[in-house]
């Protein structure tokens, strides 16, 4: 610019920040840069160290009268509109007027092009360049039609390989009574989860599923990860393998944070009780001691290092396994073989023993189902197993568990219950001897109700009870019972965002905090 | 004038119970007609989120159609913008699919959404144009909404995330929906310059300004790239 501007003069036309902008270049090039009088440009302008006015003919001027104002500048003037409507008047100067000047401006239909944005759209379209989306307002159909896609999984091959995802973040003040915390030693309501799920269809009738999450940018772990099979299309009959959903209870299936009303899991689900499959207490005080502690107990068998116990069913980890499911109208049987337990899913076997689950649901009527579940697998672990005397080492440890889930909905409503009893049984070591069974039964009630469209409350009470075991100083629960109280609230963003807050309150009978009160939100985006 | 306007009512009722389109029109003195066919040469995306929680496969779905494209003026002279008479149309819930899955009305038209299936759905929009959630009811029964505003609303099942349709409400009668062959046809239009807009799956595809004289066809393919 400066070798082709050098001592000429150049007017520049327009009156704000724009002027400002060019004079400076201008001046800094050693071009002689005028702009109009003071009384038609910005005080911006005016103050500007740059800023000289042009000649007085140009005094008033606007892009309508400028044809008129230039007879009296000087030929050879470049004239240098900083404004589309200037670039416009400059373009349309009559060929006698314009011949004196020089500018650099486009032809006047070219002008219009570049101004309007949706004939510069059509003109790129046409000349097969790339440019951004364009929608003309003209109707309210014009501005909504901008792309609305989303609902949509991420589809490849066909359809045959297709991606879905989550991605959560949830904030809360330190729960300093771990009622919140989970087996991964973090707490739910301080979580930010990045989930990935994939299905592959790799025959009609057999589909490969994963699911992939990352917590706290931790390391990657695989959730989910085998085979569906339906061989006989007709039938409503599956096989799955590998590491499958739960068969046992509701809620384990509906966990992603999408399905669940509110940022926190069930008790039953994820609160952690003082038992570990991999330590032993050596008798029943032992076991005691540690109520109200379990995100992070010590027995003196099996593995002495603190650890976090195990909740009655574990909704943050699936199992290994195989399972069948058949569906006979309105019954639907689901069967599973697995090498882990309710409380703590495996993938590989840690005691060679197998656990049985199974669950009978029954949809009499739309919107209702109710469902039954039983389990019973080897607990202990043979780490813990090996140190134990030799007439306790061979004896049956198992957690067994019998479900009751019940959901119905109509309207604007849904309602969900459920209860969840577990067994434990752990070696008869010393006195005083753990010889009844450690059972412990969780029960939650949960709503949902919504306001409006993309705005719900919902709440759930819940309890978490253990049973009586005999010590030395009399007959105590196992482990300290808990009690939660949670309501929230859901409001959609969009499709794909979900806002969610809740208050949550708990009570305990034990530990070193009993009682605390927690405010929790949750960014949720799915895809 | 009155009579014709009675009489595009009554047509435009019908065609929307049978098709559940709204955009015929009796055609009128000296207006032209834009007819032409969309072709589609990109794939269609759809499918379903992965049902890796599922214990079993999903059942038999109807794969969504997604070829039908919407036609429609996107420019007019203000004359050819004439209030046009609400209809009605339906949105059936059918195999865990909104049949059709893209419906085309004019502003203030009513849509019924009955549900065809043995399970509950719960249909709703997140839409600016229009939001609304009917919350969930069984087999035979049905709702009904308003569209007051034009734009496009997506429509979903709250309950099944791999159910969505579009509804495309006009403030204007110039629209057609593609047939089973991507055929489309706008009849009565004024004579006029015009911006026809070719809308599938979600955008709008293509763009062209045309012009119609009197008594006139214009013959305009598309095609969605």
């Amino acid at each position: 610019m400066s070798r082709l501007l050098q001592g000429r003069k150049v007017l520049a036309l327009g009156t704000g920040v724009t002027v400002l902008g060019v004079l400076r270049i201008l001046h800094a090039d050693g071009a002689e840069a005028f702009a109009l009088p003071p009384s038609d440009v910005d005080p911006l302008v005016r103050r500007c160290r740059w800023y000289r006015p042009g000649p007085d003919a140009v005094q008033g001027v606007t892009p309508q009268t400028l044809a008129g104002a230039l007879d009296a500048m000087p030929q050879g003037t470049v004239l240098l509109p900083c404004s589309d409507a200037w670039v416009e008047a400059v373009g349309s100067l009559p060929p006698s007027v314009a011949a004196r000047f020089s500018s650099a401006v486009p032809l006047p239909g070219a002008v219009d092009t570049l101004i309007n944005k949706e004939l510069l759209a059509v003109a790129l379209d046409r000349l097969g360049l790339p440019g951004p989306l364009t929608v003309a307002p003209i109707t309210a159909l014009s501005l909504a039609a901008i792309p609305v896609r989303g609902g949509d999984p991420l589809a490849f091959f066909g359809g045959r390989l297709r991606l879905g995802g989550e991605v959560s973040g949830t904030i809360a003040p330190e729960d300093l009574g771990f009622f919140n915390y989970n087996d991964y030693e973090t707490s739910t309501l301080r979580l930010f989860r990045i989930d990935l799920m994939a299905e592959a269809r790799l025959l009609p009738s057999v589909s490969l599923l994963f699911d992939g999450r990352i917590d706290n940018l931790s390391e990657p772990r695989v959730y989910a990860l085998y085979l569906r099979a339906r061989p006989w299309p007709s039938r409503d009959f599956d096989l799955q393998a590998g590491l499958v959903p739960p068969v046992f209870g509701s809620f384990a299936r509906r966990r992603y944070a999408l399905d669940n009303p509110l940022p926190s899991l069930p008790l039953a689900y994820q609160y952690l009780t003082t038992i570990r499959e991999d330590a032993l207490p050596e008798n029943a005080e032992e076991l005691v001691a540690q109520r109200g502690r379990g995100w992070l107990v010590r027995y003196p068998i099996g593995n002495t290092a603190a650890g976090p116990g195990r909740p009655l069913v574990n909704a943050e980890r699936w199992d290994a396994g195989v399972q069948a499911r058949i569906g006979v109208r309105p019954f639907s049987l689901a069967l599973a073989v697995t090498q882990g337990t309710l409380s703590h899913p495996e993938f590989e076997d840690e005691n060679g023993g197998k656990q049985l689950s199974a669950r009978l649901a029954w949809t009499p009527l739309p919107g209702f189902v109710a469902g039954v579940s039983a389990a019973s697998g080897d607990f202990v672990a043979d780490s813990a197993r090996a140190a134990l005397p030799d007439g306790a080492s061979a004896g049956e440890y198992r957690q067994q568990a019998l479900g009751l889930d019940l959901e119905w909905s109509a309207g604007h409503l849904i309602l969900r219950g459920e209860a969840v009893f577990s067994r434990w049984r752990l070696p008869a070591l010393d006195a005083t001897r753990i010889e009844d069974p450690l059972d412990a039964l969780g029960l939650f009630a949960e709503a949902r109700y919504k306001l409006w469209p993309g705005v719900y409350v919902a709440s759930r009470v819940e309890r978490l009870t253990m049973a009586e075991l005999a010590t030395s100083f009399g007959p105590r629960g196992w482990d300290a019972p808990v009690t939660r109280v949670e309501i929230g609230a859901g409001w959609s963003a969009s499709r794909h965002v979900l806002l969610k807050a809740s208050w949550q309150h708990n009570w305990r009978d034990g530990g070193r905090v009993r009682e605390n009160d927690l405010v929790a939100a949750q960014v949720l985006l799915w895809y | 004038m009155v009579l014709s306007l009675a009489l595009a009512a009554l047509v435009l009722a019908l065609s929307s119970a049978r098709e559940g389109a709204v955009a015929a029109q009796e055609p009128r003195a000296a207006s032209g007609t834009i007819r032409g066919r969309v072709e589609l040469r990109r794939a269609p995306a759809g499918g379903e989120r992965p049902a890796v929680a599922e214990l079993g496969m999903p059942g038999p779905r109807e794969a969504v159609d997604r070829r039908r494209s919407v036609v429609y003026l996107e420019t007019a002279p203000q004359p050819a913008f004439e209030t046009p008479p609400p209809g009605r149309a339906v949105l059936d819930q059918r195999n865990e699919t909104f049949v059709p899955p893209v419906l085309a009305i004019t502003a203030g038209s009513t849509v019924d959404f009955p549900n065809s299936d043995r399970v509950y759905h719960n249909v709703f929009s997140l839409s600016k144009p229009r939001r609304f959630d009917l919350g969930r009811y069984p087999r035979g029964r049905s709702r009904s909404v308003v569209f007051d505003r034009p734009g496009v609303v997506r429509v979903f099942c709250e309950i099944h995330s791999h159910m969505s349709a579009y509804i495309l409400v006009f403030a204007h009668r110039f629209f057609s929906i593609t047939d089973a062959e991507g055929r489309y046809r706008l009849e009565a239009v004024p004579p006029g310059s015009y911006t026809l807009a070719l809308w599938n799956d979600g955008a709008v595809r293509a763009r062209r300004e045309l012009r119609v004289e009197p008594d006139a066809v214009v013959e305009l393919d598309l095609a969605v790239e």
